[in-house]
């Protein structure tokens, strides 16, 4: 079944999030440090103008 | 009546003076963090992980059990060199007054004091700069083409990047995995726990799995976490607490601060001296001579050294970059 991509927004004016259903994108350390103590790991992060993204990937 | 060789010879000795009374004022920080070690050769090689199981007990009239010596990966540092030179025509040689000359190279061999210093810096702190990237990093690479293989490449010895997240495990000799990138995690107090326990309880183990005393004294920051570490690590009460509690972690490491930490927030547990050697091979060098084509004089410095990640068991990192 092909990967279901939607755009959400969230309440941190400085976060954006690429919601997928195995993958999610965060900018910035305090969202990361959220995603990640709730069981999502961290398969890449790197500086960006916009400051450091985060990738994730959801463990099962 | 003055010849060439000797003022060349002169010039020679004038900036060595000059470079070591600027030399001598810069303290680096590498000392701190890396084993240093004298290099004889183009490189140094280690086998990892070589040695034998615990004892086991033997009964009454019994053999003795025989283990097998176990051989873990190489890692390999080499030399590495580093140079840099400037000229002056020879016009500028025969008009500039003796003061003036002297002068100018004092501010280029005072410039050279600096420079060596913070090129050494700067490489030590790469290890840390980009021991988190996936597709590994020069710095681990210590091939020579046609005296040495590296078999890690880009990584270390583990063929992992220094700093390995969960998922892209380091891979010991008996099999076990481990990570020692903690991932987006910033520095606290319950972090710099974590990280602790991820060193101290978690990857304190040999290459044969067998349980060793590892524990991490100094946390290497970056000037941005300068203040939140003297908070985390030398308040009495928990700090944001409002029970009161006992700072537990105060005083339970040494922060290091290094300014050639390019992660602004990531920041790295670990054990002094303990797992990373850096190799000194030569010391400065610097000649002065003039070209006999182009009449121009040319003052040069030329020094080696490398280093080595011979053991990632001491050391975790946190909100490093992965690319």
């Amino acid at each position: 079944m092909a990967k279901k991509k939607i755009e959400l927004s969230t309440d941190e004016s400085k976060v954006k999030e690429t919601v997928g259903e195995t993958e999610k994108t965060v900018l910035g350390l305090s969202e990361a440090e959220r995603l990640q103590k709730s069981g999502w790991q961290l398969i890449d992060c790197h500086l960006t103008p916009e400051g450091k993204k985060y990738k994730f990937r959801k463990v099962n | 009546m003055a010849f060439r060789s000797e003022f060349t010879e002169l010039m020679t000795r004038n900036l060595y003076k000059w470079f070591f009374e600027k030399y001598d004022q810069f303290t680096p920080v590498y000392p701190q963090i890396y084993q240093v070690e004298q290099m004889t050769g183009a490189y140094d090689q280690q086998v990892i992980g070589v040695g034998l199981g615990d004892l086991t007990e033997r009964r009454e009239g019994n053999d003795i059990v025989a283990d097998n010596i176990l051989e873990g990966p190489t890692a390999v540092a080499k030399a590495r060199t580093f140079s840099s030179s400037f000229y002056l025509t020879m016009e500028t040689v025969e008009d500039a007054s003796s003061d003036k000359l002297d002068n100018m190279l004092r501010n280029v061999a005072a410039g050279w004091g600096e420079k060596v210093i913070s090129t050494k810096e700067k490489f030590a702190a790469l290890p840390f700069n980009k021991g988190g990237f996936t597709s590994g990093h020069d710095v681990f690479n210590n091939t020579i083409t046609g005296v040495v293989t590296d078999p890690s490449g880009a990584f270390i010895y583990t063929g992992k990047p220094f700093f390995a997240l969960t998922g892209n495990n380091h891979v010991a000799s008996d099999g076990s995995t481990y990570f020692n990138s903690l991932g987006a995690l910033s520095l606290s107090g319950t972090n710099l726990q974590t990280a602790y326990n991820k060193i101290a309880v978690d990857n304190n183990r040999d290459e044969r799995g067998a349980m060793v005393d590892i524990k991490p004294d100094s946390l290497i920051i970056p000037g941005g976490l300068h203040f939140t570490a003297k908070t985390i690590l030398e308040s009495e009460l928990l700090p944001g607490g409002a029970n009161n509690d006992k700072n537990v972690i105060k005083g339970l490491v040494s922060p290091i601060e290094w300014a050639y930490l390019t992660d602004a927030d990531g920041w790295f547990l670990g054990a002094r001296k303990k797992g990373l050697v850096f190799y000194e091979r030569k010391a400065p060098v610097i000649d002065f001579y003039q070209d006999e084509i182009s009449k121009k004089y040319y003052a040069t410095i030329d020094t080696r050294f490398g280093l080595m990640v011979n053991n990632w068991r001491y050391w975790v990192a946190a909100n490093i970059s992965t690319a």
